[in-house]
């Protein structure tokens, strides 16, 4: 990675554009500066695989980089090393309403996913080009196999890319004024989850992103600072 | 304190057993209807021995409940938050909690059953990298009895029982819950800001920079500094000196950045980007800059230095002592003052130096990852990312990687294999003996033989009892099986 070429982009995007909601992003990639060096490392690591996966999500690569960048700068593998083997015995025991936790580089749950296979199972389009999604009736197998693809980056790509799908299909008669403006609702639908309504998703809400940090940001300002500073 | 006390299971028994038949024995049945509560990474419940402290969730009441020895302690409306955040919980101690409690209208502290209060705010004074210490260090800070509270806009500590005016500097954010107020303490004073902001703070200098609109302001100490339309690298040192970047435009007309130090330009040159600010004790800068493509370093006292690709974690103490990762025809380097360089890398990360001399970063090359301090070298080790590196408290390092997938703890020269290792399984060999279990079967196997009815939440080898000990949840039970080796 060209790292000179990144900071340039990096000071050049700072200063050209407008400030509208970008003081967040800016503040959060100020404060976690070796979290975003390390998911901008990411991006240009799996650029081609986001190539890929944005045809057919129908979105640009960057722009589906953007969406889960926050969680990615977020994510140590050590932490999941670490922490999520009693989660994951007691969802594969007792299923989402006992332990949905995040799992991965994009941090998703196992009932975010579970929503993405009944969207699929709706929506005959989708069923054949996410065909291999559906998994059978809820059962300890299920669950099982369920984790094991939530630990596996090209499934999360699969599933990153269904979203896009579901929520373009699901928000079809909402425009958007521009992509930023696109990404900053498809950022809060992933965050906050794509079931709430268009106002819901509109609305900015109050920062909670990290979960446990002491000052929080809004998870779209943050993405759309990674929307910025990736090319 | 172990992070397994917070997050997962300690669980040491003095349960005796006989027999190769293992024991199962229930610590706590689960309220019909109540799950354990589980957090974004963990698991609400801490164990130790036969004492157990844990959150339950009632998804049809929507209420949370911290259970104390089987004693509900705190039930509410309003998320509990963390285990490890609630305040103090030691399950060996009587009645040993120290917990916040909110009425719905005042805050409340309930002391192992006594209530303190009523508070305006109450809040433990855990340091800003808690939570990366939590999730990234062998272990977490310790847990506090003495918190912190808000009385008619003065702040308070209570150490010990005792009841002192509050010292330090705290970011207590949105107190009243109705975005009105931003406030910091500042000992015991609260001073409040319009808007939420960054807090940075040496000793008891603070200063905090917020945003209305497109302006952004800059208060050092609760008086106004500075108003632009970015500040970024705030840097203050505790004589009360500060040092930022402040966004502005060259003579031609082009956006740059500034270095300010105490409300005045530092530097006539604007910059695309300036980074790595240091601002020392005596009030010296040292930063790097960034223009048109090239990359210069700026210390006190010494010629520009543009010699570089790449230059970060600069970290400077004086002319004499400092150190930073430059990069250079496409490969990484760390330069030490008083060192010969090292490298060429593919990457650099954690770089840390203090004034004695010591440092510690980590590398990676196509081996992998591996780390390098003023005594050796280790690795190479899985190229992972969330490494750690640290001082050690004793003047050593610590630090922590992934080696075929299993997680250590280097601290002072003591490798250990991580108390809560892998994601997938829990797998123990101790005497010849082997204990296993994984997520997606409902048993566990020692020595080849399956065992009980479900899969171990954790387990560990009691060295006292010679047992294999683990900890499941059948039902709504959380149950405690213990299998002797001898």
């Amino acid at each position: 990675m060209n790292t000179v070429w990144i900071n340039c982009c990096i000071a050049v995007l700072f200063l050209l554009l407008p400030e509208v909601g970008s003081g967040q992003g800016r503040r959060y990639a100020e404060m976690y500066a070796g979290e975003c060096r390390e998911a901008l490392d990411f991006w240009e690591l799996h650029k081609a695989d986001f190539e890929v996966a944005a045809k057919k999500a129908g979105v640009s690569p960057r722009f589906l980089f953007a969406v889960v960048a926050p969680e990615v700068s977020q994510f140590g593998s050590l932490m999941n090393k670490a922490q999520t083997y009693t989660l994951k015995v007691l969802y594969a025991q007792n299923g989402k309403a006992y332990a949905d936790f995040s799992i991965g580089m994009f941090q998703m749950k196992p009932s975010f996913v579970e929503q993405l296979e009944v969207c699929v199972g709706r929506d005959k389009t989708l069923l054949v080009e996410f065909s291999d999604v559906r998994l059978p009736a809820d059962s300890r197998d299920t669950r099982v196999e369920r984790i094991k693809r939530l630990d596996s980056l090209e499934w999360q790509m699969t599933y990153l890319t269904l979203f896009c799908r579901v929520v373009e299909r699901r928000f079809s008669n909402t425009s958007f004024a521009t992509e930023e403006d696109k990404l900053r609702f498809y950022a809060s639908a992933y965050n906050r989850g794509f079931h709430l309504s268009e106002e819901r998703l509109r609305q900015e809400g109050k920062p909670y992103f990290p979960a446990f940090a002491r000052q929080k940001f809004r998870y779209a300002d943050v993405a759309l600072w990674f929307y910025r500073n990736v090319q | 304190m172990k992070r397994s006390f917070f997050a997962v299971l300690a669980v040491m028994l003095s349960v005796s057993l006989w027999g190769r038949t293992p024991e199962r024995r229930v610590m706590y049945t689960l309220p019909p209807g109540e799950v354990l509560d589980i957090g974004e990474y963990i698991v609400q419940y801490s164990l130790s021995g036969s004492k157990f402290a844990l959150i339950t969730y009632n998804p049809q009441t929507k209420k949370s409940t911290l259970v104390f020895n089987g004693k509900p302690i705190v039930t509410s409306e309003k998320y509990l938050g963390d285990i490890y955040t609630l305040g103090y919980i030691n399950v060996d101690e009587p009645d040993g909690y120290v917990v916040k409690v909110w009425d719905g209208k005042d805050y409340y502290v309930n002391r192992g059953g006594k209530m303190e209060g009523p508070y305006e705010y109450v809040f433990w004074d855990y340091p800003e990298d808690y939570e990366y210490q939590y999730r990234y260090g062998p272990e977490p800070p310790a847990m506090s009895k003495n918190y912190r509270y808000v009385l008619a806009d003065r702040v308070y500590e209570n150490v010990d029982g005792k009841r002192q005016k509050s010292k330090g500097v705290y970011y207590l954010g949105d107190i009243d819950d109705d975005r009105s107020n931003y406030c910091v303490a500042v000992n015991d004073v609260l001073v409040s800001y319009p808007s939420p902001g960054v807090l940075y703070t040496a000793g008891n200098n603070h200063a905090y920079v917020y945003r209305d609109g497109n302006t952004a302001y800059l208060y050092i100490n609760g008086e106004w500094m500075d108003t632009g339309s970015t500040f970024d690298n705030v840097i203050l040192n505790s004589q009360g000196d500060c040092v930022y970047k402040r966004r502005g435009e060259d003579a031609s007309g082009n956006y740059c950045d500034y270095l300010m130090k105490n409300g005045k330009v530092l530097d006539s040159a604007g910059y695309f980007l300036i980074d790595h600010i240091n601002l020392t004790a005596d009030g010296e800068v040292a930063y790097t800059s960034l223009n048109y493509g090239k990359c210069s370093l700026h210390l006190p006292g010494m010629p520009v230095d543009s010699t570089f690709e790449d230059i970060h974690s600069l970290i400077y103490f004086d002319k004499e002592h400092y150190g930073f990762v430059y990069k250079k025809e496409g490969k990484y380097y760390v330069r030490i003052k008083g060192l010969p360089d090292k490298g060429p890398y593919g990457g650099v990360m954690n770089f840390l130096l203090n004034k004695d001399g010591r440092f510690i970063y980590s590398y990676w090359d196509s081996q992998g990852l591996h780390f390098k301090t003023a005594d050796g070298e280790y690795g190479p080790f899985d190229r992972n990312w969330g490494s750690y590196a640290a001082f050690s408290e004793n003047g050593g390092y610590v630090f922590g990687y992934s080696d075929d997938g299993v997680v250590f703890w280097n601290k002072d020269g003591v490798v250990r294999k991580s108390d809560n290792n892998g994601c997938w399984m829990v797998d123990l060999e101790k005497n010849g003996h082997n204990f296993y279990s994984k997520f997606e079967y409902n048993y566990v196997v020692i020595d080849g033989v399956r065992i009980g009815n479900s899969a171990a939440l954790q387990a560990r080898y009691d060295e006292a009892k010679n047992a294999f000990v683990w900890l499941s949840l059948e039902g709504q039970e959380l149950v405690v099986y213990e299998y002797r080796l001898d």
